[in-house]
């Protein structure tokens, strides 16, 4: 198989949430002159956006995201080696987490995962992080978007906490702030003064890609 | 005396409402979530509390979702008043007879002792997402794809944990058990047929009592298949309309549901009452209907909005 084919085998593997053959093409395609950033930008990337175009359409549930991103981030350890310290060019930087109080960070990890296969640079602080953690990550890190998640109703009102908590620290006109989980509504978002809600988690990746892009 | 809950609602000339009540009763009786789940005595007031206060159909436990985990090893979380959840997973599987387990059969005891003539509902996890809560979802799902030999024998491992526990709570006098199965909202089809289902009927065939499957999330897909487990009826929230669900499923077979406890809990009382209207009004003539809640209610969502959703229900006729 030729370089580009093995691209396109590793971008088909990701998208049949083959473990076993996403392994044995990213070898070939290393041995046959794929550097990491393509198989990166190109196979991981293409494969995450098919897989979340099969989710929109429901041929896919979030167990194949988890798969997906899982594959994702096995063929990103082999490459590791390979990079030689070299960064990869990303689009922005996202910080992520689950609110103070909510220990669920399925979502959050789903939505890491494809922000990374989209090229974001993601800093995931974790689940039940309280809102000065979120601050500090952002006085740090400073990254373009706040992407905020929470399961349950109780546990949603610390979404207000960060914004305020952001808007204490005159850090709020710095950053965009999406929220999502399965309590939060895009009524809530908007009563809150997030810039976005995420219905699910290939859409919150899709708003974060066009507040960067533009497309 | 053995409740069936279609016989018992038979006569009722307006919608039976049982919704998915318990931890917003913790901070009016100043019951901690832990002291309550490890109490019988607490618990049983709780859930008496909350019959007689709000006015519902049944009599029923709290639901909690950790208790099977706990059972095979893993930590849980406890906050003041909500539902406690995983704090670290296991890698191996570990029974411990827990003392929370004890309490939890002790309670539905209690609750049988109290009324003869009123059904008496406890939940009990589903195995799918018991083996989830235990060893980690994203590590079950993982396994499932790379090593499905591995990952069927922990659900099967993990399945007679939740048999033993339900039958338990059988014996202990429930009338009826609710098999919480969210998790499985995140399966397809394929794989709610090879890794959910069996494991579901094996519950449900070893129980002699009617077992109602709670299947919150995105679960249309899986709607035709869960009545083939052997429950009676099915809990579902507002991603499927109850209009829509009785289109899918067999005459007869019970639909609870599903008003977003979300909205119970931010809502005003006014337009609470509108929807509850918009939610039953399709369904009139159903007698398979039992209006409910799609989920946990928060526990700080006000008594006011939770008997506005109670009465409302109770002041729509259904035939």
């Amino acid at each position: 198989m030729s370089k580009d084919e093995l691209l396109n085998a590793i971008r088909d593997s990701i998208v049949n949430l083959d473990f076993d053959k996403s392994k044995e093409y990213t070898l070939k395609a290393l041995k046959a002159g794929a550097t990491p950033q393509e198989i990166i930008l190109k196979s991981i990337a293409e494969g995450m956006e098919i897989v979340g175009k099969k989710f929109e359409a429901s041929e896919y549930f979030l167990s194949e995201l988890i798969v997906a991103g899982e594959i994702g981030k096995e063929i990103t350890k082999i490459l590791e080696p390979y990079l030689k310290g070299e960064e990869i060019k990303k689009i922005g930087k996202v910080v992520i987490g689950t609110v103070r109080g909510d220990l669920h960070d399925i979502g959050k990890n789903i939505v890491a995962m494809m922000l990374e296969a989209a090229e974001f640079k993601v800093i995931d602080l974790g689940a039940d992080v309280p809102p000065e953690k979120f601050v500090e990550a952002v006085k740090r890190e400073k990254p373009d978007i706040v992407g905020m998640s929470a399961l349950l109703t109780v546990t949603m009102v610390e979404m207000k906490n960060v914004i305020d908590a952001l808007k204490e620290a005159g850090l709020r006109d710095k950053v965009k702030v999406i929220i999502g989980g399965a309590a939060v509504t895009e009524d809530y978002a908007k009563s809150i003064g997030a810039d976005g809600y995420g219905a699910n988690a290939v859409e919150g990746v899709r708003i974060c890609k066009q507040w960067i892009t533009g497309k | 005396m053995q409740i069936t809950l279609r016989e018992h609602f038979k006569s009722f000339e307006r919608f039976p409402v049982i919704p998915i009540l318990g931890y917003p009763a913790l901070p009016a009786l100043k019951i901690t979530t832990q002291e309550c789940l490890y109490n019988s005595e607490k618990h049983f007031n709780v859930a008496k509390y909350i019959f007689q206060e709000y006015e519902i159909d049944s009599l029923l436990t709290l639901l909690d979702l950790t208790v099977e985990a706990e059972m095979l090893g893993a930590q849980v979380n406890y906050t003041l008043y909500d539902a406690p959840q995983v704090k670290r997973h296991v890698n191996e599987l570990k029974y411990v007879e827990t003392e929370k387990k004890k309490e939890y059969i002790k309670t539905v005891k209690k609750l049988k002792e109290f009324s003869e003539d009123v059904p008496v509902g406890a939940y009990t996890t589903g195995p799918f997402t018991a083996a989830g809560q235990t060893i980690g979802i994203e590590k079950l799902v993982k396994l499932s794809y790379m090593e499905p030999e591995n990952a069927k024998t922990i659900l099967e491992e993990v399945t007679e944990t939740v048999k033993d526990y339900a039958r338990e709570i059988e014996d202990a006098g429930a009338d009826y058990i609710i098999i919480a199965e969210p998790t499985s909202s995140l399966l397809s089809l394929e794989h709610f047929r090879k890794y959910s289902k069996p494991n579901l009927k094996s519950v449900i065939m070893a129980l002699k009592k009617e077992a109602i499957l709670h299947v919150c999330g995105k679960s249309k897909h899986l709607l035709e298949e869960v009545q083939e487990t052997g429950a009676a009826g099915v809990s579902i929230d507002q991603n499927i309309p109850l209009y829509e669900a009785s289109k899918v499923l067999k005459k007869g077979f019970l639909i609870f549901g599903n008003y977003s406890p979300v909205n119970l809990a931010t809502e005003k009382p006014n337009v609470i009452k509108e929807n509850v209207e918009i939610m039953l009004n399709p369904v009139k003539g159903m007698e398979n209907i039992i209006a409910s809640t799609g989920c946990d209610i928060p526990a700080k969502t006000s008594p006011e909005n939770i008997k506005t959703f109670i009465n409302t229900v109770k002041n729509i006729k259904r035939k």
